[in-house]
């Protein structure tokens, strides 16, 4: 059997997102597996039953399909990442999706452990291919920093230096952006999430997200510019003036 | 890559996708993303076997297993 604890992620996930998945409910020490489903008669209830079940909104359900899959979700995920924690991520995503979409899952010609399968070894795919293309966070903040409205030089653009200090300068400002722009920006240039993952994690709309992005991109590069401007002023000072070159040594 | 390609990889090293020959690893990987029956066999190759402690080497353990079972019960 599956250990529950170590999906306790992937409920946290689901309970952040859907506030109404009851968890006290779920966790009690004193509420087995056979207790849940004790109106199953034969003892071996399938996964159709527990279809059903989540279909009506029922949280233990999503907790018996966990027990009854997440190893092997988990383990596919592990086989196409080689990585614990990005096969963790991927299993909650497919438990999420399995909660996202339970009204409107129907018996198809696959099982239901079949189907489950399939998807975890498509998200896990998609997260491996992801890392590739996700440039790291000092890339993209560079790539944004390159950008003409910046007017940065080319010599400023190759100096990995300059970068890695806007980098951090940048990360700073994101973080006195609107809390959620800032949030939009960091899973997307960070988190390296779709629009529509961000808007469902943000529970907005993909338009909303967009405009988030937009806006806070703006408003990035507003205070970059300033900065820079400010830095311009404060070297053609300097410059300018014998004694403040004095002072500055 | 061809199915019987998938399957070959499969078999000689295993399902995870790392110790796949690199210059394959892109296309089994599109194979699978594509391809249900590519899935069907990465799942049973992800399947752990169940230990009998008395398949030796060169046994398939899963059918000794499901022999012994039946003659068991």
């Amino acid at each position: 059997m599956f250990q529950v604890n170590d999906m306790t992620n992937a409920f946290n996930f689901v309970s952040e997102l859907h506030g109404n998945v009851d968890l006290v409910a779920l966790r009690r020490p004193d509420r087995s597996e056979a207790d849940i489903f004790a109106s199953n008669s034969t003892g071996l209830i399938s996964d159709r039953e527990i279809c059903q079940k989540l279909r009506h909104n029922d949280e233990a359900a999503l907790r018996f399909l966990m027990d009854r899959h997440g190893a092997m979700v988990l383990r596919l995920a592990m086989n196409v990442l080689s990585d614990r924690q990005e096969a963790e991520d991927v299993a909650q995503e497919v438990f999420l999706s399995v909660w996202n979409n339970r009204a409107s899952w129907v018996e198809g010609q696959a099982k239901f452990s079949t189907w489950i399968h399939r998807v975890a070894i498509n998200k896990a795919i998609d997260k491996r291919r992801q890392r590739r293309s996700r440039p790291e966070a000092s890339e993209i903040i560079a790539s944004l920093i390159e950008s003409e409205e910046t007017g940065l030089s080319q010599t400023e653009q190759e100096n990995s230096l300059v970068q890695l200090e806007l980098s951090e300068k940048l990360a700073g400002e994101i973080g006195r952006l609107p809390e959620t722009q800032a949030r939009a920006l960091r899973l997307y240039y960070f988190d390296g999430c779709e629009v529509a993952m961000i808007a469902d994690q943000m529970e907005t709309t993909e338009q909303a997200v967009r405009s988030l992005l937009k806006r806070g991109r703006q408003a990035l590069r507003a205070r970059l510019l300033k900065q820079k401007k400010t830095s311009a002023d404060d070297a053609f000072e300097i410059r300018g003036n014998p004694s403040a070159v004095r002072a500055s040594r | 890559m061809t199915l019987s390609k998938f399957e070959e990889i499969l078999q000689r090293f295993g399902p995870v996708v790392d110790l796949w020959p690199a210059e394959l690893t892109e296309q089994a990987l599109d194979l699978l993303q594509a391809s249900t029956a590519a899935q069907d066999l990465f799942t049973r190759a992800s399947t752990p076997r169940p230990h009998t402690g008395q398949a030796g080497a060169g046994e398939f353990p899963d059918e000794t297993n499901v022999t012994h079972s039946k003659a068991v019960h």
